[in-house]
């Protein structure tokens, strides 16, 4: 587990299964009740996840909305990313191409969210349904 | 005109995706070929069996490894079981021998699974009027692995040539025939998915087994839809499927035999291939799910999914004797203990 300033990146084990989630649970509980955590998960070693691991991170969500933090995912394997679809979980989570890019979107405020455009204000998809990078800061006329 | 037919069960089914699915393990059956893989009640053997049929051509022998179709075959076929699916070849090879002893003018020689629609009759035909030993079927410029092999011209090369040769050494330099009809070679998922887009389209031959209970919807025998679960045109619900409530099966999707669809799951644009038990709310658009086998389409990629909670094989698994319990040096006296249930993050998602 890393700290980068006040968001702390969790490298995730090669096997997310019923085994492994309650140590890394145990492991991550103090973090969980800090003040608004911002928890980035690194997938980048990641081979094997299952339904416990996906019911862990679902959890892991919760309790860091909670606390008005909040939970992003990184260097997510294709087969991974696959099943998170298969299992309609991507939809819930940021998911971005590598750990510090998702450190440094928790550092930015979110001025793309709210787009002036001849006068009016527009919230952009992205700030909906939780989409991220350049296609996800375009407001809907573009 | 007399004629049979050779039909060979190879492990065609190889590409970017479904190469995995040719070779994996289930219990009960030792693979899937491109020529037992079924679409919409049926498979690519019983079709091309019935397109043979059509040409008067009643001989037909198959040759497949030892428990690879995972299908009852119909009773009027030859089945011809081999122990490795390399010695396919050599056993067609020797049939095409027998054949030609027995008097047989032109015998069918193919090698499923591609599925190919092609006239047999006129195929014979055109083969006769060339006089030559052996035809080969062509398409897109492409040679198919289909022959038609006079087993008189061969009988002599044949008697000499030892059952190691492939066939292409026997048959020599066949001359080409252009197929006309719709071929469809089942390399991969992607294919699999195009002829069942195609069927439901009307492109080819291929009619979903059962009726069709609405416009463009078709329900096989013994198939079992919630009455919450919603299906919509185009669809085919196969034999003894089960659609739990709240699920979908949407466009262009084909739920085969013995397969089960969780509550809340939607099937969008993909097939599930018999005896496959898909979890509750997921979500399987553009894929092809094989027991606990997932070709993500999209992504170019298959999947193993260990976790019977989303997707798993619905074939019987053999029984087993249950292991026996570890002993344990000192009796724990649990007797005023009170019962806890073990916590566990496991759920149905």
């Amino acid at each position: 587990m890393t700290s980068n300033g006040d968001v702390i990146v969790k490298r995730l084990p090669e096997r997310v299964g019923q085994q492994q989630v309650l140590e890394f649970v145990r492991e991550l509980e103090p973090v969980l009740k800090n003040d608004h955590p911002c928890l980035v998960f690194d997938f980048s070693e990641v081979s094997h996840l299952d339904s416990a691991g996906i019911e862990m991170l679902l959890q892991c969500m919760e309790e860091a909305m909670k606390r008005n933090g909040d939970l992003k995912l990184a260097s997510v394997p294709p087969p991974i990313a696959s099943l998170l679809k298969l299992t309609r979980v991507d939809c819930l989570f940021e998911i971005f191409d590598n750990p510090s890019d998702a450190v440094t979107s928790y550092h930015r405020f979110p001025v793309y969210a709210l787009q002036q455009n001849g006068g009016a204000t527009h919230l952009t998809v992205g700030a909906v349904t939780g989409l991220s990078g350049p296609a996800a800061r375009k407001s809907p006329e573009d | 005109m007399q004629a049979s037919a050779i039909v060979v069960i190879g492990n065609q089914f190889a590409g970017t995706t479904l190469s995995e699915f040719a070779h994996q393990q289930r219990p009960g059956q030792q693979g899937l070929s491109g020529g037992c893989v079924e679409i919409l009640g049926r498979s690519v053997l019983e079709l091309t069996v019935n397109r043979l049929r059509e040409a008067d051509i009643r001989a037909i022998a198959v040759i497949a490894e030892a428990g690879s179709v995972p299908f009852w075959p119909p009773r009027d076929l030859e089945m011809i079981a081999v122990e490795r699916s390399l010695d396919c070849w050599p056993r067609a090879i020797h049939k095409l021998k027998e054949y030609a002893w027995q008097g047989v003018e032109d015998v069918i020689v193919m090698e499923l699974g591609p599925y190919v629609e092609c006239d047999f009759a006129e195929t014979l035909r055109v083969h006769h009027s060339r006089q030559t030993a052996a035809t080969q079927l062509q398409h897109n410029q492409q040679p198919l692995d289909v022959w038609i092999a006079s087993a008189r011209a061969l009988s002599a090369s044949l008697l000499d040539s030892s059952a190691l040769f492939g066939i292409e050494k026997i048959l020599g330099t066949p001359a080409p025939f252009v197929v006309k009809g719709y071929v469809n070679r089942l390399a991969d998922a992607r294919d699999l998915r195009q002829l069942v887009v195609d069927a439901f389209l009307g492109h080819c031959a291929i009619r979903p087994r059962g009726r069709e209970v609405r416009p463009g919807i078709w329900m096989d025998d013994g198939a079992r839809p919630h009455r919450s679960a919603r299906i919509l045109a185009p669809a085919y619900v196969g034999h003894a499927v089960k659609l739990e409530p709240a699920s979908v099966v949407a466009r262009f999707s084909n739920i085969e035999r013995n397969s089960r669809v969780g509550a809340g799951t939607v099937v969008e644009t993909a097939s599930v291939l018999p005896h496959t038990a898909l979890g509750k709310g997921l979500d399987v658009s553009q894929a092809v799910v094989h027991g606990n086998r997932f070709a993500d389409l999209a992504r170019s990629l298959v999947l193993t999914v260990d976790d019977p909670n989303l997707i798993r094989d619905t074939v019987p698994r053999p029984w087993r004797a249950p292991k026996p319990q570890r002993e344990v040096s000192e009796p724990l006296d649990t007797r005023n203990q009170p019962f806890e249930l073990e916590g566990s993050l496991q759920g149905e998602l």
